[in-house]
């Protein structure tokens, strides 16, 4: 039987959250995690976003975190920022493949600048 | 995947070659809605003014698409630009050293035209390759 769109969201989220509580889902291989790890406490994350063809699934998650510690040479503002991930993954036959994490930094930095 | 899907992603795969790697600007009206919503460079003019002043920081740059999936009106591409830092980019005089930095962009289409865009890029790892050394 193959796997239908709303079983392929649901082995995405339930990956996602399984990754979340083992502590794993910031590692994207990008040079800054253990930076960004410290230096955002508090945090809490939401599948924003999911978006299926096929057997591909990507989905945006948003990570809500109080910045402080010092990220990208901005010392702590204590502000309260959302930062957005991607992850992608491969779902058929009820077997799911994570195959691609990243962290978006564009629109990150605009939130520790903003205002004073 | 439906027909609409599959026309959708040739506008967009059409739309990223002529607008960001041929740097006809114009495409940024031909292949849009009158109301297209952009929602990382403010409007139509703000995304051309991002891409004239990144052209001229790295006036080699390239787009290459890695993925690109649609589902309904949506679009998402994830895509690698690669460039040498030849010019100012954001007050950061050039340095001659090359990028190669992840981003993703989010279309939404209406009758074979472009009418919402969204994008995220890793500056963090781009501030870091321009600037190293």
């Amino acid at each position: 039987m193959s796997t239908t769109r709303q079983q392929q969201v649901k082995a995405a989220v339930k990956w996602i959250e399984e990754a979340w509580k083992a502590g794993t889902l910031s590692q994207t291989g990008q040079a800054f995690i253990g930076q960004l790890e410290e230096a955002f406490m508090d945090r809490q994350y939401d599948v924003d976003d999911v978006m299926v063809q096929e057997e591909k699934v990507i989905a945006r998650v948003v990570i809500t975190g109080k910045h402080t510690g010092i990220f990208a040479g901005i010392p702590a503002t204590g502000k309260t920022v959302r930062i957005t991930q991607f992850h992608e993954f491969t779902v058929n036959d009820g077997r799911i493949v994570h195959r691609f994490g990243w962290y978006d930094t564009g629109t990150l930095l605009p939130q520790l600048h903003a205002g004073a | 995947m439906t027909t609409m899907e599959q026309k959708n992603t040739e506008v967009v795969e059409a739309f990223i070659q002529a607008f960001w790697n041929s740097n006809d600007l114009s495409a940024a009206d031909t292949f849009t809605t009158e109301d297209y919503r952009e929602l990382s460079y403010q409007s139509k003019e703000g995304l051309k003014q991002f891409a004239a002043k990144i052209l001229k920081a790295f006036p080699d740059k390239k787009y290459t698409v890695e993925e690109i999936i649609a589902e309904d009106d949506k679009v998402l591409v994830r895509m690698t630009v690669r460039g040498t830092h030849q010019g100012v980019f954001f007050g950061t005089a050039p340095t001659g050293r090359t990028m190669n930095v992840t981003l993703y962009r989010q279309y939404r289409l209406r009758d074979g035209k472009i009418a919402e865009h969204r994008g995220w890029i890793d500056m963090v790892t781009m501030w870091s390759q321009i600037q190293a050394g």
